[in-house]
């Protein structure tokens, strides 16, 4: 029989499915041919290979190593199992363990157990040691192991004779206790490539042991654990009380930028909601814009005129419910006294420069013309959002600009459709801008500060419809010897600080700093120490504003500008911001400055001989 | 250096005149000499009767093993033998190493090549260690059956592995 007829029925040779004469056929040829013998060798081999597969069903062989790949370990299986009945029947037993978890197995002196799940070896003493998946573990003795990798639990039952474990290169010795030991592998690359070092972990959950290496050793109790390197360096670990410790600090600070990010993310949803807000009012004031223009298309006004007055009101768009507070005012008669007030006021500002008292006829029908003006006020307070007292509502840019449209308009020069929409633009930028103010304030926010923001937010938005005027419409609305001068200019937000702004005059003899020092202790009743700690701000308030201060004699110390208050109140909210700081938070004092509205517009006063 | 063990009487005396007789042949032509043949022969029946394996083709081919493996100790294995040696030295050499890492992982691939029913034959047999009779109970067929679709499975696989196995 040829090798080519013979091959096909090695396999069935292997498992005895061949007829009886075939059988005979393949006995008698394979001593003849070697190629023939290494073929059937193969076949084995890989009966072998798939015998140490793990099987797909639940039932898990062990599999238990000796040496080679999974060609000795198949052989070995069958040995061992056998040899361990011959062990039975002898008088001197070698160490056997039991392993339960996957089938249950005996474990030999010598053996390997490499665990593919969890397992439980207990040894005859009683002792027990639980494997993760992944562990290899050999029995060295009745009472010793090693643990080349992987974890494993040891529950060590006492019996007077020492327990020993070997884990690469180091040792725990124990007599009865339960300790974890864990072989961590070392590797170039986490997922692959072969082990370069081993760290041997151990932590004692009762009882003692003594972890050592070449290097050193430990003791170690319940609840303490230690470390070994590759080279058997050993490092105690730190208890979970002595990590508590070390964290506890940081763990406090964690709550602290907590708090704070809670804090910061409520705001930014807030200013967040608030700019959505605006963006929505923003987009129906261009379509509401749009829709007069469309229908205006095929017959071009005639004249650039604004439309008859609808509500009263020429500049709208600033907000339906502020739009809704002015309904009440009579636009017309406030109009009529702005223009009444106009031609007086180069007699008055001339008398207020001479230090002369102004003409009674004059001061009658200015009086009469502010009436009409003050009817305005009377309307709105309370009705538009301010942090003054007194013109808080009057300086509003939409009652402004109202004001100035019905004026302009009075005169024969109103505002076209294009500067309407400039105007109503500018407004909506200064709602904007408020809104995104008042979400930035908090408890230690001074009064003064809001009103000052307050401030700068309406001469921004009033310059920006200063911008719009033409020169024969600045002619009307504007007095330039005297714009924006306290107490004169109607038009300009410094009237709403009227009632607010101290003027205060400075000189040599009675230099600011010292007035700031008086500033603070008498009106906000700081106390000596409070003044002491105070200092470096109302230094640093009197050094930011001697520089810039105007000279003016003393009959003009109230004419001050709108950029003076502006200056003046920003320098007194920083230092009172900065006092805060140093003050009791629930001192009175505090409260004082917190809640005050007044603020300082020091001039450097001059004899009427220097000016 | 063999160890004589205690083998079952009834064992031995089956085996003793036909099989035993032809083992120990067989591995006399392999070694090239009766000096070590009985050994051979006689560790092969120890470990098939450890293994619970009566296969005669299974003893064929572990003697031939055996055998090959004591040639390559006494340094006299010829270049035809050596290539086998190497897979079942205790030292084995570089390559073969590479190579037994990835065996399982080859064999589970090539496994899924072997068709039905031979590869779910050789699972019962092999990774589920059902003796024949079982495999041939699961799979509904008399156990001869099971024998020639374990055999039919194993060549299979054999040739997917090629000459490389």
């Amino acid at each position: 029989m040829s090798c080519e007829e013979l091959r096909p029925l090695l396999a069935s040779f292997l498992t005895e499915a061949l007829e009886p004469e075939q059988q005979e056929q393949v006995e008698a040829h394979l001593p003849e041919c070697p190629a023939c013998s290494e073929e059937l060798v193969a076949l084995l081999e890989l009966s072998e290979g798939l015998a140490a597969l793990e099987p797909a069903s639940a039932v898990e062989p062990l599999r238990v190593l000796r040496g080679g790949g999974w060609i000795a370990a198949i052989l070995s299986a069958a040995a061992i199992l056998l040899g361990l009945l011959w062990i039975g029947e002898r008088q001197a037993r070698p160490a056997e363990a039991l392993v339960t978890g996957g089938t249950v197995q005996r474990l030999a002196e010598g053996e390997v157990l490499v665990a593919t799940g969890p397992r439980t070896i207990v040894l005859p003493c009683g002792s027990e040691v639980k494997v993760e998946a992944g562990a290899r573990l050999r029995l060295l003795g009745r009472r010793e192991l090693a643990l080349d990798t992987g974890v494993g639990w040891f529950r060590v039952a006492k019996n007077g004779e020492p327990f020993l474990v070997r884990a690469r290169g180091t040792r725990v010795r124990v007599l009865g206790t339960s300790f974890r030991v864990e072989v961590k592998e070392i590797k170039m690359s986490p997922k692959q490539g072969a082990a370069i070092g081993a760290a041997v972990i151990v932590a004692v959950v009762t009882g003692v042991v003594l972890f050592e290496s070449e290097r050193g050793s430990e003791e170690l109790r319940a609840g303490q654990g230690a470390s070994a390197t590759t080279a058997g360096v050993i490092t105690r670990l730190a208890t979970e009380d002595e990590v508590a410790a070390r964290l506890a600090p940081l763990e406090r600070e964690r709550e602290v930028l907590k708090a704070e990010n809670d804090k910061l993310r409520a705001e930014q949803v807030a200013l967040t909601k608030r700019v959505a807000e605006f963006e929505a009012r923003l987009a129906a004031r261009v379509e509401a814009a749009k829709a007069p223009l469309r229908k205006a298309d095929p017959a071009p006004a005639p004249s650039k005129v604004a439309p008859a007055k609808a509500e009263g009101l020429r500049v709208r768009s600033f907000g339906v419910e502020q739009q809704d507070a002015l309904k009440t005012v009579n636009w017309t008669r406030a109009g009529e006294g702005a223009a009444e007030i106009f031609p007086h006021l180069a007699a008055v500002w001339a008398s207020i420069q001479e230090g002369k008292p102004i003409d009674p006829a004059v001061q009658k029908k200015l009086y009469m013309a502010n009436q009409k003006l003050v009817e305005i006020i009377l309307e709105v307070q309370g009705k538009l959002p301010t942090h003054a007292k007194g013109n808080g509502e009057f300086t509003h840019p939409l009652i402004i600009a109202n004001l100035m449209a019905e004026h302009l308009a009075n005169a024969g020069q109103p505002f076209d459709e294009a500067q309407l929409a400039g105007v109503s633009r500018s407004g909506e930028q200064y709602q904007a801008a408020w809104d995104l103010a008042q979400a930035r304030y908090g408890e230690q926010t001074p009064l003064v500060r809001r009103l000052i923001d307050e401030l700068i937010l309406k001469r921004d938005c009033m310059a920006k419809v200063e911008a719009l005027l033409t020169p024969a419409q600045r002619e009307i609305v504007i007095f330039k010897e005297a714009q924006h001068v306290n107490q004169l200019d109607i038009y300009s937000p410094v009237m709403l600080v009227i009632m607010n702004a101290k003027p205060q005059g400075v000189s040599d003899e009675r230099p600011l700093r010292a007035r700031l020092d008086i500033l603070a202790s008498r009106t906000w009743g700081l106390s000596e120490a409070d003044l002491a700690a105070a200092s470096p701000a109302l230094d640093a308030w009197a050094r930011i504003l001697n520089p810039q201060l105007v000279e003016a004699p003393r009959q003009l110390m109230g004419s001050f500008t709108l950029a003076e208050a502006v200056r003046s109140g920003s320098a007194q909210a920083d230092a009172m911001e900065e006092i805060l700081r140093v003050l009791p938070a629930d001192s009175e004092a505090a409260k004082t400055i917190l809640t005050t509205t007044k603020f300082m517009v020091p001039r450097k006063l001059v004899s009427k001989d220097d000016k | 250096m063999a160890r004589r063990e205690p083998v079952s009487q009834e064992i031995e005396l089956e085996l003793e005149n036909t099989l035993r007789a032809r083992l120990v042949a067989y591995a006399a032509r392999t070694l090239g000499g009766h000096s070590g043949a009985e050994d051979v022969a006689q560790e092969a029946l120890l470990a098939a009767q450890r293994a619970g394996i009566q296969s005669p083709g299974w003893l064929y081919a572990v003697t031939y093993r055996r055998a090959v493996d004591r040639l390559r100790r006494d340094g006299r294995a010829s270049v035809a033998h050596e290539q086998l040696a190497r897979k079942v030295t205790s030292e084995p050499s570089a390559e073969s190493v590479a190579t037994r890492r990835d065996d399982a992982r080859q064999l589970r691939e090539r496994l899924e090549d072997v068709g039905e029913p031979f590869r779910t034959a050789l699972r019962l047999r092999y990774l589920d260690s059902l003796s024949f009779a079982d495999v041939a109970q699961r799979q509904g067929t008399p156990e001869r059956t099971a024998r020639s679709r374990v055999a039919r499975g194993l060549a299979q696989l054999r040739e997917l592995f090629g000459a490389s196995a």
